[in-house]
């Protein structure tokens, strides 16, 4: 046998029987238990001798008098550690570290930018039932504008429908429960479903029987809008004659400029040849409303006619009191009505 | 104490912070801790300073650590290890720069030729003394990695795996190590 083959040959039985030894058992055991051991008897045995030596270091042991101290070293450290680390987390929890300089900017930037985005979004929730004369219909509005600049053009034909119909429901809605909104956003309410469908058209997205359907009810909305219009009017009047016939002589300048908003022979009779000119004009446009052809038009004259009785409406001229109380005399609202 | 007895102590310690439990690791851990500290630096002083800032580093840490008793073992010689590091590392940096290796060894000449240390100590008993001492010499001639091996394996009876995740080597290169070193101590006593 070669002596590197020896000595492996040694190491490995060295290291066996060491383990056994490890494992509790007596070395007269092992040698008892397993013969091969037997051969190496010598060699073991001087190797077991220099064991025993090593093991003897281990009657190297601190000091009592160091095993108390040490101890108490440890709990006297521990404790200061635990002191000052408690005493930092409060500071730090306290009084949080101030911003950097170069943050500060950057955090009221962010911040502000959520804070808007997220009440905008908010509102913009918040404004989706809202109809013509409510406060946040504009949002709805300025909403639909930013989605339209945002949709490429292939998406622009089905939005403006949805705008359309939007705006159909919502004129279905004032004029079905009779909801007490201004002519003027009335027709403004006309003049984006007008729009909306123009758009649409544009967009070539209707197929023709959608648009004849389409047609059908926006020239049904404009007619019941016009109708509205007229009775809202006519009631109007009706109510300010009441109210003038109950106040006497008061303000009846309002009744007189109201009858002539509405009606030729209120203002024929009193006011100005402006008044019958656009009086003319609600005439003939009450006539075209039906063909929907001047719908523009008309609209145009009810807002300015409106206009002028929601002014006159408050003023107490000397004298318009003077037309006031000559209608009063002729009791003007009776002649708007026989007029009629 | 046996590992059934360690693991409770380790949870009960983690459990409760009672410094009951602590105290029955120490008391196990801090002769073997001490050794294998005191071996390398061979000043009792310095051991003594080293084994409470390991014993300091195991209470601050033990509560945050995942320990049973075999890795607790492990952990706690490998603390020492590289406290025992770090104490060359400053000393030889402090002495003009001489590096890490040079000094351990000029450190170990130096102190084993101060005869007197070992009987100041009275560490070992007066009829072993003799021997002790020229075991001594013979620990301190073998390379640093194979004397720790021995005190790890032979005196602290360490098996090889936790040997070799303390000292950051292979289970065999441990076996082999330990061999050669014990077999060297025994051709030298023989001589």
């Amino acid at each position: 046998m070669f002596k590197a083959d020896k000595a492996k040959v040694e190491e490995k039985i060295i290291s066996k029987f060491i383990s056994l030894l490890d494992k509790g058992h007596d070395a007269d055991y092992c040698f008892a238990k397993f013969p091969v051991f037997k051969s190496y008897r010598s060699e073991i045995e001087q190797y077991l001798d220099a064991l025993s030596k090593i093991r003897d270091f281990r009657s190297v042991k601190p000091s009592k008098k160091f095993e108390k101290s040490a101890l108490e070293k440890i709990y006297q450290n521990t404790q200061k550690t635990e002191e000052s680390y408690f005493q930092k987390n409060l500071v730090s929890r306290g009084a949080s570290k101030p911003a950097r300089p170069f943050l500060k900017p950057v955090i009221a930037f962010i911040s502000t930018f959520l804070f808007l985005s997220f009440s905008y979004t908010g509102t913009v929730f918040a404004s989706t039932n809202s109809i013509p004369g409510d406060i946040l219909y504009s949002v709805k509005i300025s909403a639909e504008h930013i989605q339209t600049s945002f949709t490429p053009p292939s998406g622009q034909g089905p939005l403006h429908l949805r705008f359309l119909n939007r705006r159909m429901a919502e004129a279905a809605i004032i004029l079905n429960e009779n909801i007490n909104i201004s002519d003027e956003e009335l027709n403004k309410l006309l003049g984006s479903i007008d729009l909306e469908y123009k758009r649409c058209n544009e967009h070539h997205y209707l197929s023709g029987q959608q648009n004849e359907t389409l047609n059908i009810e926006i020239n049904g909305i404009k007619t019941k809008t016009q109708m509205r219009m007229r009775k809202m009017d006519g009631t109007g009047s009706e109510g300010m004659g009441k109210g003038i016939g109950g106040n006497g002589m008061g303000n009846n300048n309002n009744g007189g400029q109201c009858t002539s908003s509405t009606e030729t022979s209120v203002s024929g009779n009193s006011i100005d040849t402006t008044a019958s000119d656009n009086s003319t004009e609600t005439t003939a446009s009450d006539n075209s409303a039906e063909t929907t052809a001047s719908g523009n038009s008309t609209e145009t004259t009810f807002s300015n006619n409106s206009a002028e009785t929601t002014a006159s409406g408050n003023s107490t001229k000397p004298d318009s009191d003077t037309v006031g109380a000559s209608n009063n005399d002729g009791t003007g609202f009776d002649n708007k009505n026989g007029g009629k | 104490m046996d590992d059934l007895e360690l693991n409770l102590s380790i949870k009960q310690f983690k459990k409760s912070g009672d410094s009951v439990y602590f105290e029955k690791i120490y008391h196990h851990f801090l002769p073997k801790i001490y050794r294998f500290i005191f071996f390398q630096v061979l000043n009792k002083q310095t051991a003594e300073d080293l084994t409470s800032e390991v014993f300091m580093k195991i209470y601050n840490n033990i509560r945050g650590s995942n320990l049973n008793s075999f890795t607790f073992k492990a952990w706690a010689f490998k603390i020492a290890h590289n406290t025992v590091i770090d104490y060359f590392r400053r000393e030889s940096k402090s002495k003009n720069d001489v590096s890490f290796e040079q000094y351990v060894e000029e450190y170990n000449e130096r102190e084993i030729k101060d005869k007197n240390l070992i009987k100041e100590e009275k560490y070992l008993a007066n009829e072993l003394l003799l021997e002790s001492e020229k075991l001594m010499i013979l620990l301190n001639r073998l390379p640093q990695d194979q004397k720790k091996i021995v005190l790890l394996r032979y005196v602290d009876e360490l098996d090889y795996k936790t040997i070799g995740s303390i000292l950051n080597k292979k289970e065999s290169a441990v076996r082999t190590m330990s061999f050669r070193a014990l077999k060297y101590i025994k051709e030298e006593i023989k001589k």
